[in-house]
């Protein structure tokens, strides 16, 4: 096979979407070996698999992210549709085992919804991403004060919690669900018609068009995948903290955005890859550490977090400046 | 006069151009030819001092050229016209024509009213027919060029460099450039002109240089030379014939169109048998763009009838257009027909992947990569492998990629939207071929070319377009390239003196 030959391996890792998650990989090694200099224990394996799992959160809150970041959109309305999903869920369950498929079917029944307006927003509509899910964001939190009056009712059900927090041996079972998941993303994103359209639209709506792609179909997947993500993110999320509370989707946002961004997919669309976002969430939560270790004020970890990130983005230009 | 001594240039390990010598005299044009890829454009931006060369030198009228910015460029009376327009389409043609000097007011404003009559005066004595308030990106791309060309002419220049300058330009508007030219000459500017055109070579040039992979093979006299000749000095290989011959269409009717009408197009009849190159010509944006799109569902028509092989056809969508094995060409590959940043394989499969998805939406991999790479082969496409990157290759082998996707899709009706533009003689005989061999399987082919020649060459019958009308049917002998120019002109008026 010709793609295996040496030369057209270098090639391909000289592409950015390849450099750029190589590049915070290696990112990652040395913040861990940093880290395990500052604190004992640090790298030490259960330590390792801890931030694993709590990476596995923002992981799984970014699949839908990255979805959404390949078509060249973004969505900003993750945050409450996490608490949101979180809260329907509690209540509906109460923390009893019996109510758990009504209250995954209410909850997921939401975000998904939720996406799918998005999706129609921004493809039918042509509102423009950032407004339209921004705006859903705002809609999502109006809706889940209603809901809740303010106060979130109910706990998580055991299965969920076992779920988020349980181990199978030494391993974490919310890991193995990321990586599961993950590979699942892949698959569907690489292999599969459905994403090759995705990547298409991204790169060029008008080639995509002409090719016989239907665009508008494709986006509000897009959107549809990302809002049950965020509904699925909420749930587990929910099993992690064992109760659900207001406001506790906006810690994903940014973070979800950044670890997409640093995993090398382009802003822009059409170029990247869910490997890419695996390593990036891994990564931003490590950093998240590392910084808590190194006992400075949470202004300066703020400062130091936003500069990583426009670092890690001005590396990505550098990257895809291809000379002419 | 402008001398090129003993340049050599290189970009990583590829030689664009290796030991040139060349001289260009006042008052007169240098054709530049060769396929693409063959150091012409290289060559061209060495001459006007946008390049560097690794060795070697340039000189103008005796002093040294080596400037780098585009300033210093016009300081030097060095003015250049590239296929890729440059003009900023947010903005009007007055701002784009004044952009490097706009007049100004005492306190540095920009004075608009005299920038917009600076650029009316201009346009009239160019003879452009646009308004200096119209946004550039609203104007179709002949006229886009037309004032690429013009911004660059009415600096007066010293040395002119016109780079596949005449791509985007039809019969009538060449012969606009033609009378342009000739006053440049008249009043001594030293010109050179690149072009895949050999008709607009003999017409405007004096000298030729004949470039072929870096070297130049041949400078001489256009009348000293004929086409074949030169196209075996481009290529290194002999050619039979340019145009294939035309083998009779078939009686069998295809595709019966019936008073279109849409923003573009006004009561438009015509019929395409089964194994017909009907050809489209007229000026640029007369509506045969619409017309193309109108029939791949990508155009919306008020109302009129299309009949497909005798059954009712109202395309909503170039989906369903593909559904109903119809293929369309578009004009622009880098934007409206390739995902320039994938894969070679990944082109070729995106109009056909539902015939190559299985259990799952999963695709059929090892056969996407099979048709990559037995297209590779077919149209002979230089890449190392079906992996390349589109973007990595050269605009002739994208074209053959790009016409390869669709005739994957087994049409029984192609629309090809000027495919062979800025396309080198090499690539251009092969895909003439190519229709050839459409037309004589059975398939439709609706030929929309800017090049009157290839229409007469290609087609069975040429329809040309004025104002979204069918203007004229021209057909055995009757059909000319004249005859195409003429009925493209149709009541505008035009100066009689261009023609």
């Amino acid at each position: 096979m010709s793609g295996a030959t040496l030369s057209g391996v270098l090639h391909r890792i000289s592409r950015p979407t390849v450099l750029a998650p190589l590049t915070i990989l290696c990112c990652l090694v040395v913040l861990v070996v940093v880290g395990g200099i500052l604190a004992a224990g640090f790298a030490a394996p259960t330590n390792l698999l801890t931030l694993l799992s709590l990476s596995a959160f923002l992981g799984i809150a970014a699949i839908g992210e990255t979805i959404v970041m390949l078509t060249g959109g973004i969505d900003l309305s993750i945050a409450w549709t996490i608490t949101g999903a979180s809260i329907v869920f509690t209540g509906v369950t109460q923390g009893d085992e019996r109510r758990l498929w009504l209250g995954l079917a209410a909850a997921l029944g939401m975000a998904l919804a939720a996406g799918l307006v998005n999706g129609i927003g921004v493809a039918k509509l042509r509102i423009s991403p950032i407004i339209m899910t921004l705006g859903m964001n705002n809609v999502m939190e109006g809706l889940t004060m209603i809901y809740s009056q303010g106060t979130p009712s109910g706990t998580a059900t055991e299965s969920i919690r076992t779920l988020a927090t349980g181990r199978v041996g030494p391993l974490p079972i919310i890991v193995l669900v990321w990586i599961g998941l993950a590979v699942l993303v892949s698959l569907g994103l690489h292999g599969t018609r459905g994403g090759r359209y995705l990547y298409s639209v991204g790169e060029n709506p008008t080639v995509s068009h002409l090719s016989g792609v239907d665009n508008d179909f494709v986006l509000i997947i897009a959107y549809a995948f990302c809002g049950l993500g965020a509904g699925i993110t909420g749930i587990l999320f929910t099993g992690f903290s064992t109760m659900s509370f207001l406001g506790m989707g906006d810690q994903f946002v940014l973070p979800a955005i950044a670890a997409v961004v640093l995993g090398g997919t382009s802003i822009f669309g059409g170029s990247g890859s869910y490997a890419g976002t695996f390593v990036g969430a891994a990564f931003l939560t490590v950093l998240t550490a590392v910084l808590a270790i190194v006992n400075i004020a949470v202004g300066y970890r703020s400062i130091i977090y936003g500069f990583v990130i426009i670092a890690a983005m001005l590396l990505y230009g550098l990257y895809s400046r291809t000379p002419e | 006069m402008l001398v090129l001594q003993n340049i050599d240039k290189s970009f990583g390990a590829t030689r664009a151009v290796q030991d040139v010598t060349l001289d260009a005299a006042p008052g007169s044009v240098l054709g530049l030819v060769g396929e693409n890829g063959a150091g012409k454009s290289t060559l061209m931006k060495i001459a006007g001092g946008i390049i560097r060369p690794d060795r070697g030198s340039v000189s103008l009228d005796g002093a040294a050229v080596s400037g780098r910015d585009a300033r210093g460029m016009i300081s030097r009376g060095i003015a250049s016209v590239f296929q890729e327009l440059t003009l900023v389409r947010n903005l009007t043609v007055a701002e784009n024509m004044g952009i490097l000097s706009p007049p100004t007011r005492i306190w540095g404003s920009i004075d608009r009213t005299g920038l917009e009559d600076e650029c009316r005066l201009a346009l009239e004595r160019y003879h452009v027919s646009a308004r200096p308030e119209s946004q550039v990106g609203d104007l179709p791309l002949g006229l886009q060029q037309m004032l690429e060309i013009v911004r660059a002419v009415r600096r007066r220049p010293r040395v002119l460099l016109l780079d596949e300058a005449t791509a985007a330009l039809g019969a009538a508007e060449v012969a606009w450039l033609s009378h342009i030219l000739a006053e440049e000459r008249a009043r001594g500017a030293i010109i050179l002109f690149i072009s895949h055109r050999w008709d607009e070579i003999l017409a405007f040039c004096q000298r030729v240089a004949i470039m072929r992979n870096g070297h130049l093979v041949e400078v001489s006299a256009v009348e000293e030379i004929s086409h074949d000749q030169a196209v075996e000095q481009m290529t290194g290989r002999r050619f039979g014939a340019t145009f294939p011959p035309k083998r009779p269409a078939r009686i069998e009717p295809l595709l019966e169109v019936e008073t279109l009408e849409s923003a573009a197009l006004h009561d438009v009849t015509f019929r395409v048998a089964e194994g017909e190159i009907l050809g489209i010509g007229g000026l640029v944006g007369q509506g045969q763009d619409a017309l193309l799109r109108s029939l791949f569902g990508a155009h919306r028509l008020r109302h009129g009838t299309i009949r497909l092989s005798g059954r009712s056809y109202r395309p909503r969508s170039p989906r369903d257009a593909i559904r109903h094995r119809i293929a369309y060409v578009p004009q622009e590959r880098k934007a409206e027909g390739l995902l320039l940043h994938k894969s070679l394989a990944i082109n070729l499969s995106l109009a056909i992947l539902q015939k190559l998805t299985g259990l799952g939406g999963l695709i059929q991999r090892r056969k996407e990569r099979a048709i990559a790479r037995e297209a590779i082969d077919l149209l002979k496409i230089r890449a190392s492998s079906e992996a390349d990157l589109v973007g990595s290759l050269s605009g002739g082998n994208q074209q053959k990629i790009l016409l390869q996707k669709w005739l994957l899709t087994e049409p029984s009706l192609v629309l090809l939207n000027d495919v062979t533009r800025g396309v080198d003689i090499g690539t251009k005989i092969q895909i003439y071929e190519i229709i050839a061999d459409l037309a004589a399987k059975g398939i439709g082919v609706i030929l929309y070319s800017t090049d009157a020649h290839e229409l007469v060459e290609l087609a069975h019958r040429v329809l040309v377009m004025v104002d979204g009308r069918l203007s004229a049917e021209l057909m055995g002998k009757n059909l000319s390239a004249e005859a195409i120019v003429h009925a493209s002109l149709g009541t505008k008026a035009f100066d009689a003196a261009m023609v």
